[in-house]
């Protein structure tokens, strides 16, 4: 009766075991495909506003497509502020406190999982400190210590301040304390030097942490807005994101040419995360050691 | 050997962001000239109006051999910055604020000789004086005032006034709201702007004075009227005369009114050449302020202020002479729709929407028409700051949502506002 009834169930299972599994993969998909929808339709609608006339913008009913699609928007944009010199501005400031920032918590976050003494703690405690008082807050104070670094008005004012996050350097101490201290101590009995462990072990080893935090620290300088108004002085000198900010008004705001700049300047962040797109996804964090 | 060298390699990667940083710093001592400068630098913050800045900067340029830089700053942060400039020692040599602050306040220039030179004609009520010195010179007015869907009025049929001479009242106006917003199928009666200025226009229209500051420096109870126009003013946020949403949870009143779904919109004069582009599918018109009492919140665009940068100093105070001489100033109004500042000029604005040259006629001459009351809500402000107080947060707003929601009565809102005021100038 046993040897009966085995293989029609075992059937049974595999008929169950593929509809579940195609019953999953459709909602798992349909979920997906609703998510899209819920994240990309905004995004859709605010380009293709873009590309409205003023006019259209708030005309009743709403819709979808732009009716007369013009580029004037981007036009005035492109001329109510130097886009480029300022999208040189941003790019420089983004990219060399990305680098340094990388650097600084790499290093920082190695030390913190890896070396144990009072003071390494210490210090922790106090990187954490950073993270519990607003910007708002310690504007002033960073200000004067800025002012009397004689670094106002340059752009190393807006990229020094900004080395040193919390969050990454917590990011790679997370990291480090899952990578085994067998493989460290495998470096030392090699001869490697502490520098050399880091530069040629750990750094290679943390590469999609470096790469998510370099597309994190790009993207908060390229949107940072307060601290660079605050201390740059020179219009020459100025970031994307000020020049944007002059668009709105105090009392009304010019819809169509804000679209545009929005746009403009979102373009240089939607390439670098297409560009490095594979590391992001890339979530498949291997120490290298079977353990 | 290898591993030696190894070690360093970081060391390039350190020194190349160290020079980077270099780079990005230092250069910035431009200001060589030892007598007169050579170039000046003028803040403003607009999101359109600086062509005529630009215009006149250029003619300054070829008369006095002085470079202006115009910079156009953003709006948000503005006051921040100058704050912190003034820190850094690196404040502009004139700039146009939205209000003067305690703290850069003893590094202004007295303005004196131009706001007194008879030529110009500058209405002397409107400049921020203080022991015989001039510290500030308005740019340009700003007016409340009302806004109609004129389609949706022609649509209905129903007649409105357009000589300020012969307004209508408030329930007038919102009796001929009603109708044509019943017979056009609108959804709102009107928008109303929410903010703590433009609530005053409503305050003095309906015969109120308003919150005013006192002899003892402080802001007094308001009187009967002004609690009747606030409750008033609650009735008709009852999403069919106003939306509720508005007053209570921050809907943008001129997008609705670029809808065409809502018959009247009141805001002010700075909409103008946001609609003379923005409104394509219907026709708008500005409409007199109804009464009974003629008034509305009248208010100064910017103040132009001369900071003492020493060398150039001098150099300053010129252009801010140059912008208010009689000729130049009638440019910069026109070029930028300013209402003026100076009596008896003749603008012609350079718009081509008869829409919005009609609004320009009309504000200048609600300006002349209405009550003195009208410009107290800017001069009470800048009464305080010269006493070095400031209202940095008004509760007008906070307050008047909780009253429209149901969640306070009248007398408590106002008294919460008064002494929300009052706190705020210990």
């Amino acid at each position: 009766m046993a040897a009966t009834t085995a293989p029609s169930a075992v059937r049974r299972t595999t008929k169950q075991g593929m509809t579940g599994d195609l019953t999953k993969k459709f909602w798992a998909t349909t979920i997906m495909w609703l998510m899209v929808a819920v994240y990309g339709l905004p995004v859709l609608w605010f380009l293709l506003s873009s590309f409205k006339p003023a006019g259209e913008l708030f005309s009743y009913p709403l819709t979808f497509f732009p009716k007369h699609p013009t580029i004037k928007g981007y036009t005035q944009a492109w001329t109510s502020f130097d886009v480029a010199k300022y999208f040189v501005n941003t790019l420089i400031v983004a990219v060399s406190a990305t680098v340094l920032t990388i650097v600084a918590s790499a290093a920082c976050g190695y030390a913190l999982a890896k070396y144990n003494n009072w003071w390494v703690k210490l210090f922790a405690l106090c990187i954490l400190a950073t993270t519990m008082l607003p910007g708002e807050v310690i504007l002033a104070p960073l200000f004067l210590v800025v002012r009397d670094l004689h670094l106002y008005n340059s752009l190393s004012a807006v990229v020094v301040p900004a080395v040193i996050t919390a969050t990454g350097t917590f990011m790679f101490r997370q990291f480090f304390l899952t990578v085994p201290n067998d493989l460290l101590e495998a470096a030392r009995i090699d001869g490697s030097g502490e520098l050399s462990t880091l530069l040629r072990i750990m750094l290679p080893l943390s590469r999609p942490i470096m790469l998510t935090l370099a597309i994190f620290s790009f993207q908060w300088r390229w949107n940072d807005y307060i601290w660079p108004l605050v201390v740059l002085n020179d219009p020459g000198k100025y970031t994307l994101q000020i020049g944007v900010a002059t668009i709105v008004g105090a009392e009304n705001v010019n819809w169509s040419v804000l679209l545009g700049a929005s746009v403009l300047s979102m373009i240089p962040l939607v390439a670098l995360y297409l560009v490095f797109q594979k590391y992001v996804m890339n979530a498949d964090i291997n120490a290298g050691l079977k353990d | 050997m290898s591993t030696s060298l190894r070690r360093w390699r970081w060391v390039p990667v350190v020194v190349v962001a160290a020079v980077a940083l270099a780079a990005c710093g230092g250069g910035s001592g431009d200001d060589s000239a030892s007598g007169g400068a050579k170039k000046i630098t003028f803040w403003l913050s607009t999101a359109a109006q600086i062509q005529g800045y630009t215009d006149l900067a250029k003619d300054f340029e070829a008369k006095e051999g002085i470079k202006v830089e115009v910079v156009n700053q953003p709006y948000d942060g503005y006051q921040d910055k100058l704050r912190q400039s003034a820190q850094a020692n690196s404040l502009p040599d004139v700039a146009s604020v939205p209000s003067l602050d305690t703290i850069w306040i003893n590094k202004l220039q007295d303005l004196s000789a131009t706001s007194n030179n008879d030529a110009n004609k500058i209405r002397k009520d409107l400049v921020t004086e203080q022991d015989g010195k001039v510290l500030a010179i308005p740019s340009d007015l700003t007016a409340a005032g009302l806004f109609i869907n004129k389609s949706l009025f022609t649509k209905a049929g129903v007649p409105f006034p357009t000589d300020p001479a012969k307004t209508w009242t408030w329930d007038e106006f919102l009796a001929a709201a009603t109708k044509v917003r019943t017979a056009t199928k609108a959804k709102y009666d009107l928008v109303y702007d929410n903010s703590a200025a433009r609530i005053r226009g409503f305050i003095y229209n309906n015969g109120g004075k308003g919150f005013q500051l006192g002899d003892d420096g402080k802001y007094q109870k308001p009187d009967d009227a002004t609690i009747a126009a606030l409750t008033k003013f609650k009735a008709m946020n009852d999403d069919k005369v106003m939306p509720k949403s508005v007053w209570t949870s921050g809907a943008d009143p001129n997008a609705l009114f670029k809808s065409g779904q809502v018959v009247a919109y009141y805001s002010g004069v700075w909409q103008v050449p946001d609609f003379a582009d923005g409104i394509t599918g219907f026709e708008w018109a500005s409409v007199p302020t109804p009464g009974p009492v003629q008034a509305t919140d009248i208010n100064l665009g910017g103040k132009v202020v001369a900071f003492n940068n020493d060398k150039t100093a001098s150099a300053a105070k010129k252009w801010v002479d140059f912008l208010f001489q009689k000729d130049n100033y009638t440019k910069l109004a026109q070029s930028n729709g300013y209402l003026s500042v100076e009596s008896g000029l003749a603008l012609k604005y350079p718009f081509k929407s008869p829409a919005a040259l009609a609004a320009f006629d009309l504000y200048n001459k609600e300006i002349e028409l209405a009550d003195p009351i009208s410009a107290s809500g800017q001069a009470a402000g800048t009464k305080l700051i010269l006493e070095g107080k400031a209202v940095q947060d008004d509760p007008t707003k906070p307050e008047m949502a909780k009253f429209i929601n149901g969640e306070q009565d009248v007398q408590k809102t106002v008294d919460n506002i008064v002494n929300g005021l009052n706190s705020q100038l210990s």
